[in-house]
């Protein structure tokens, strides 16, 4: 299974900063208006534990995402691992494909990254954080074998009747 | 019925819609009315000018559903099936006849009365299924003549296959003993025991109340009365609609085509194209499951978009013999699947379990010293409450236990879940779109893992959950796919 490039690492970090920020943000709003007014002790103290998870959060999961990604795709299957606390493992046959997009948003377009969403008739997965180049060759191979298993599909339906 | 002529939804469409219109706004307004009703009396001229105003929104809704009516047109061309509707939006619905996977007729008792029917078509993509979302209310005949057409023209051979298929006998009528037993198997042991408890506890209110206990005097008490009947009707009807839903059941098989129809307040006509079940689920009550019978649902996309048919139906409550020999003779595709049997989850579950059951009893700590600050008194109360839910939450846990499994099949991935009553799920594997497992890092020291399953169907049906199973297993799966 294939794992991503260091620029993905990168895209990583900047966006839990970024999610970090707001959520500190947050509760930094919630202690202004409420909790210290008030004296609020245990919401203080809730708030400060809460601050360091974010923190930790924004340090570590960023590193594990990254060296727990990995992706395979074959002529049959698209297979992508990912998670940080929990594991989360997706297995799409590529016959089921119905179409495909890429997607790169401004953190993405930094780094060089971008996505590439398959569709199938239950739902999307994702592919992240690919190298630009990776992800437009990945849309396109995966384009070519959804339009040669729609002929060869047709010819197997011609050939039954 | 032709091709290339326009023609309208059946006049009684105002009158349905105005309807259902009305009641949702008197459903709205009907609360606030009685209970406001001390306070209109002493309102005096303005109560006229208020029905005035009521009149007046009738009128205008009235209007507006005749304007929707004569500007709403229906017409077949070439290949598609087209609804216009030229009101102040201008909309035209285009859906091509090979996306049609199914014609269902469908009849509520307004409609029986009036001998129309209503026309709902599935197509084969949940992308198309908000363009088919426009009433097609036409006269009985007329319904079945614009359904044959549709048919005729999504599968030009079907009326040849349909005769050379007449010969075959595959059919099933239900009789009166079937529907007995399906409504009694039907029954949900706890709604019963709630539905006993509703009734005494209303009775001892009502029996005791006295106009002076209620806000709004008679208007309000009437009021009262009128919203627990109809509370308790909707309790009652959930236990007893599994006696009348489905009288007049009829199923029958017709080449690579299941017709089937039921009702007797709302009558159905459903055509399905076998190749578009997904999935057929066997389902079993706490009742059912003592009583060793199953009844049938099958999965598919668009037929149970209606939520009122969220449980697309398929065979009644039988005993297991008797629900093989009829998968046999309707489904055969599915035959044999209930032999197969389905391995357990894992025991190490209960050990990936603890972290659950540590943040559960540390939850109920923070409840009951939050009550204990409240209410000192009660602690022998609280205890026992907490106690009897633990109890009862531990029971419905080793049951589902020793009820949920999966398994890998040659031709089926079998998923089994509930935990007092059951429900058995096959799932053919081309119909899996794709699949998802998931582990934490219990889970991952066990080498176990969930997951989902995500299949073409409506909402409800589209996910299905796959209970903690064996690594090994979804590479077994992946095989399969």
């Amino acid at each position: 299974m294939e794992k991503l490039s260091k620029r993905a690492l990168g895209c990583m970090y900047t966006a839990a900063i970024i999610a970090g920020i707001f959520e500190a943000a947050a509760i930094a709003a919630v202690n202004v208006i409420w909790l210290i007014p008030h004296d609020v002790q245990i919401g203080k103290a809730v708030s400060v534990v809460l601050l360091i998870l974010i923190v930790l959060n924004t340090i570590i999961s960023p590193y594990f995402r990254f060296h727990r990604y990995r992706y395979s795709i074959n002529e049959e299957f698209i297979d992508i691992r990912e998670g940080y606390i929990f594991v989360e493992r997706n297995i799409v046959p590529l016959e089921r494909l119905h179409k495909m997009q890429t997607l790169r948003g401004p953190i993405d377009r930094i780094f060089k990254v971008a996505k590439v969403i398959v569709t199938t008739a239950g739902g999307d997965v994702t592919l992240r954080f690919l190298d630009e180049e990776k992800a437009d060759f990945i849309a396109e191979s995966l384009g070519r074998r959804i339009n040669q298993i729609v002929v060869e599909q047709r010819e197997e339906n011609a050939e039954e009747r | 019925m032709q091709k290339n002529v326009r023609f309208r939804n059946h006049i009684s469409v105002i009158f349905e819609n105005t309807i259902r219109s009305i009641g949702v706004i008197v459903f709205i307004f009907i609360g606030n009315f009685i209970t406001s009703m001390d306070e209109m009396e002493d309102m005096g001229e303005h109560t006229t000018y208020l029905v005035l105003v009521l009149v007046g929104f009738l009128a205008v809704l009235l209007i507006w559903q005749i304007f929707v009516w004569a500007k709403t047109y229906i017409s077949i061309q070439e290949n598609t099936l087209i609804v216009e509707r030229n009101t102040l939006n201008k909309k035209r619905n285009t859906i091509g006849l090979k996306n049609i996977s199914n014609v269902n007729l469908e009849q509520n008792l307004l409609e029986m009365i009036l001998g129309t029917c209503k026309v709902k078509l599935d197509t084969n993509s949940l992308s198309t299924a908000d363009q088919t979302d426009v009433n097609i209310i036409l006269k009985k005949k007329d319904a079945e003549a614009f359904r044959q057409l549709i048919l005729h023209e999504t599968n030009p051979e079907a009326e040849a296959e349909e005769q050379a298929a007449q010969g075959e006998q595959r059919k099933f009528v239900s009789g009166m003993d079937d529907i007995v037993i399906h409504g009694l198997f039907s029954i949900n042991f706890f709604s019963l025991i709630v539905l006993v408890g509703v009734v005494a506890g209303a009775i001892g209110t009502f029996s005791e109340l006295t106009l002076e206990d209620v806000e709004g005097g008679l208007f309000g008490m009437l009021f009262s009365i009128l919203v627990s009947i109809w509370v308790l009707g909707g309790m009652l009807w959930s236990v007893v609609k599994g006696f009348v839903k489905y009288i007049d059941f009829k199923i029958e098989r017709k080449k690579d085509k299941i017709s089937l129809s039921y009702g007797l307040f709302k009558k159905v006509a459903y055509s399905i194209p076998v190749d578009k079940i997904n999935a057929v689920r066997f389902t079993q009550t706490m009742l059912a499951r003592i009583g060793k019978r199953y009844m049938v649902e099958i999965i598919n996309v668009g037929i149970d978009d209606d939520e009122n048919e969220a449980q697309f139906f398929f065979l009644p409550y039988a005993k297991k013999s008797k629900i093989e020999e009829q998968i046999r003779m309707l489904l055969p595709e599915f035959d044999g699947c209930l032999e197969l049997g389905e391995e357990k989850q894992p025991k190490s579950i209960w050990l990936i379990w603890i972290p659950k059951v540590v943040l559960y009893f540390a939850v109920m700590g923070v409840v009951f010293g939050i009550m204990m600050e409240f209410i000192p008194e009660a602690k022998l109360v609280l205890l026992a409450a907490i106690g009897i839910i633990s109890v009862l939450a531990l029971i419905s846990k080793i049951a589902a236990f020793l009820t949920i499994g999966t398994a890998v099949h040659k031709q089926f991935l079998e998923i089994v879940d509930g935990s007092i009553g059951r429900r058995i799920l096959f799932v053919k594997y081309d119909k899996i779109q794709y699949v998802t497992a998931k582990q934490n890092v219990l889970a991952k020291n066990f080498r176990v893992q969930k997951g989902e399953i995500y299949l073409l169907a409506a909402i409800k049906n589209q996910v299905h959950s796959l209970p903690y199973f064996r690594e090994e297993e979804m590479e077994r799966l992946k095989d399969s796919l």
